[in-house]
């Protein structure tokens, strides 16, 4: 090249891992400089080539082998299953946070309601030998009064029925709850319904663990 | 979506803190990536999946050496390279070994013919960059690193690093008609 400019920097402006400031600059520089331009449009076609070839997955029945490992060396589980701290650690106080400025327009007591289904099924299934949530999505809120009405018998089909059913609930709300003007809600709020469905799935991932016996040691 | 809530520094803390599903939410997370790299460095499916495994038992032994500031990544991929030195040390060279891939996913046979031929000829020619060039483009390409990323995890300076992917294109560049670059999968 015919310039000062480095070709092997060129990547980064094809990656677009560069500044925007950087970037304007060497935009401005190749606009300019036709050697500058043919070297990117190369290096262009090699970066499409091989961001076009195809990924692989690693096996499944391994995975698993290795999440059983790794469960396994982080110290024994109870079969009671997780503690309900360790299970909302990090949810929900997350979630009161993102909800203030909302407060009005953006009620907390769904998510008071998902926090009490939480407790309600880790509850109801943790004397269980085992089972599976399925957590189709976000949690809602019919569930919730279904686990606490006294008449949930503990049954996991119940359990995942409800779950199914909370999460339809809370989608509905959540539809109804747009702002004014906006098509969507805001994004704390589906930040919200998110952070419920991460403590749910925390929630399924160590259920899972007396079923199988992964890190009690069987 | 929801993996994408906790960062990688949190999820190491609650890992180092007994919590297993930390452990396996990171799994999920990274596997894809380092699972691609380990393949395309040992060629040997079988072998890959072994190295897999290794790298994340070796990354669980060795959380107390992770700050909680640092890049989880670079720590991965620092010892899936590593495992991958070590066998190569073992094995002094792997050339003999045949790689063995599942086909690409399923669409037109005819097109999908054309295209495996050309990623299968891309294989081949990153299979023959040298070791330093090759490790390059397979982090980038297959595992998604940034090139700092990389000269960090290959211990040089980011210079050096876009070095060896510039001149690994300008290698497969001329491993590979021109119009195999310009044509499309």
């Amino acid at each position: 090249m015919s310039c000062d400019l480095d070709s092997s920097e060129l990547l980064l402006l094809v990656y677009e891992e560069v500044s925007l400031e950087d970037k304007l600059r060497w935009e401005r520089h190749i606009a300019a400089c036709p050697a500058c331009l043919a070297e990117l449009e190369e290096l262009e076609l090699g970066a499409e080539a091989l961001d076009s070839l195809p990924w692989d997955s690693a096996p499944a029945p391994r995975l698993e082998r290795i999440e059983d490992l790794l469960l396994g060396m982080c110290g024994p589980v109870g079969q009671e299953g997780p503690s309900m701290d360790s299970l909302l650690d990090g949810a929900l106080p997350t979630l009161t946070r993102s909800w203030p400025s909302f407060g009005k327009r953006f009620p907390r007591w769904p998510l008071a309601l998902a926090a009490m289904l939480l407790m309600a099924v880790l509850g109801a299934l943790a004397p269980w030998p085992g089972g599976e949530i399925v957590v189709p999505g976000p949690a809602g809120i019919s569930a919730e009064l279904t686990a606490w009405d006294g008449s949930w018998s503990g049954d996991l089909e119940e359990v995942r029925s409800a779950v199914a059913s909370l999460s339809s609930e809370l989608s509905s709300h959540r539809e109804s709850s747009g702002v004014p003007g906006a098509e969507s809600p805001p994004a704390s709020f589906d930040w919200a319904c998110k952070e419920v469905d991460l403590a749910l799935q925390r929630l399924r991932m160590d259920l899972q663990r007396p079923l199988t016996g992964k890190g009690a040691g069987a | 979506m929801s993996d994408e809530l906790t960062n990688d520094a949190e999820l190491v803390s609650r890992w180092r803190r007994g919590e297993g599903y930390a452990a396996a939410v990171l799994l999920r997370r990274h596997q894809a990536a380092v699972w691609n790299f380990l393949l395309r460095q040992v060629r040997h499916r079988a072998l890959a999946e072994d190295l897999l495994q290794e790298t994340f038992l070796r990354v669980h032994r060795r959380l107390g050496e992770y700050e909680e500031t640092g890049r989880f990544r670079a720590l991965l991929f620092r010892i899936a390279r590593n495992l991958c030195i070590d066998h190569y040390r073992r094995t002094s060279r792997l050339a003999e070994i045949e790689l063995s891939l599942e086909p690409a996913a399923q669409g037109n046979p005819e097109t999908d013919s054309m295209a495996g031929e050309r990623v299968d000829r891309l294989r081949k020619a990153i299979s023959d960059l040298p070791e330093l060039q090759r490790e390059v483009v397979l982090l980038h390409t297959y595992s998604g690193l940034t090139f700092r990323e990389i000269a960090e995890i290959q211990g040089c300076p980011l210079g050096t690093t876009l070095g060896r992917m510039h001149y690994a294109l300008k290698r497969l560049r001329k491993a590979l008609p021109r119009q195999e670059w310009i044509h499309e999968l």
